[in-house]
């Protein structure tokens, strides 16, 4: 059914950029995003930030939501995804507000996820064919969670804590009720592979980190690491869904 | 055992102390729910421990038997791990109320954005109507 559903009609696309105090970049990402493939709708959503986000949404008349609370990257991430569910989207993206990843490779994900027949496709910094800008820190980090997800799931996935993302409706049905609301990225990973979606890799070239800090650096890696660790033990454990 | 006498009369006083201190903290409970400031809910969860407190202490037999199973000697130290155990029964079932809550505020937070962002999206009609 869904194949003649396609015959029809193109996919409804939608970009969910989550931005907190992003006011920098958040406007330049959001364009960028339109730009990128015809048709393709975009929500910013404001995780309650304190800087002038909002304010340069609703002035660029760009598409968004604010949350009345700081969430975290989970909770905004899930809100995005809530509402391309009740709007009827058949294909939802994560693109990171700082403009770390790049706008113009999202027809590699939306292609790998149309011919390998995938739920979720995540752009890989560490894929073969992608080119690395990365601290040795924060590869290590990703290669020992990639470690443990095959250890989890038996699949492997070279770069978990990419917020660089497409879920068509089969996995946004799940993730609209599921979303982790810390460490989202490699819990994800985890939890689609376990309840049998198909989950791919694309190699990306992301950016530096524009403006902002991100929020995994130095000595942080190894707090990330223990609590993500936790994190995907409690998955591995907790009830099937 | 051979209690002396005077290790006796100590024992005694700590439970009577554990009374005292029970009871003081059943007042201090029910102020709180007075005065509106804990909800009957929460109190009844904080009763469990001043009441278990009196229970055991106010029970030597009953105290001593335990005692004698946990293989503890002298039994008033048994309400140590007693109330080490109350607390944190209560301690981790009001992280598991706010683990829910957390749940509860997400789902609100979300749903309070997505209802703004569709009454700022609706036919002006309908919202010069509304503020009519």
């Amino acid at each position: 059914m869904s194949a003649t559903l396609e015959i029809m009609r193109a996919p409804r696309i939608l970009i969910v950029i989550p931005a907190y105090n992003e006011e920098k970049s958040v406007a330049a990402v959001a364009r960028e995003a339109l730009a990128s493939a015809p048709g393709v709708e975009v929500l910013v959503v404001d995780d309650c930030s304190t800087d002038r986000t909002a304010a340069i949404l609703a002035a660029e008349g760009i598409n968004h939501v604010s949350l009345p609370v700081n969430l975290g990257i989970g909770g905004a991430v899930q809100t995005g995804f809530l509402y391309a569910w009740e709007k009827g989207h058949d294909i939802v993206m994560q693109v990171d507000g700082d403009g770390q990843h790049p706008p113009a490779q999202i027809p590699q994900l939306l292609q790998a996820m149309r011919e390998e027949g995938l739920d979720a496709v995540i752009g890989s910094r560490y894929a073969a064919g992608s080119q690395i800008v990365s601290s040795w820190a924060r590869r290590l980090g990703g290669g020992l969670l990639g470690a443990l997800i095959r250890l989890a799931t038996g699949q492997r996935v070279t770069d978990p804590t990419s917020g660089f993302r497409a879920y068509n409706r089969h996995a946004l049905e799940y993730l609209r009720r599921h979303y982790p609301q810390e460490y989202p990225e490699p819990i994800i990973a985890i939890d689609l592979l376990r309840n049998g979606f198909r989950l791919g890799e694309v190699p990306i070239l992301m950016k530096e980190r524009e403006h902002g800090a991100s929020s995994i650096t130095g000595l942080d890696t190894l707090l990330y690491m223990i609590k993500v660790i936790f994190a995907i033990i409690i998955v591995k454990i907790r009830r099937r869904r | 055992m051979p209690d002396t006498a005077h290790g006796y009369l100590y024992g005694n006083r700590i439970l009577y102390l554990s009374i005292a201190a029970g009871l003081i903290f059943l007042i201090f409970i029910v102020q709180l729910v007075r005065q509106r400031k804990l909800s009957e809910r929460f109190a009844l969860v904080w009763m469990v421990i001043p009441i278990l407190l009196i229970l055991f202490s106010s029970n030597r037999a009953l105290l001593e038997r335990l005692a004698q199973l946990a293989g503890i000697a002298y039994a008033p130290a048994l309400m140590i791990p007693i109330i080490f155990g109350l607390f944190t029964l209560v301690s981790l079932y009001f992280s598991v109320k706010a683990s829910k809550s957390e749940q509860q505020i997400k789902k609100l937070a979300q749903e309070l954005a997505l209802l703004r962002h569709a009454v700022q999206q609706s036919p002006p009609v309908v919202r010069d109507r509304e503020s009519e």
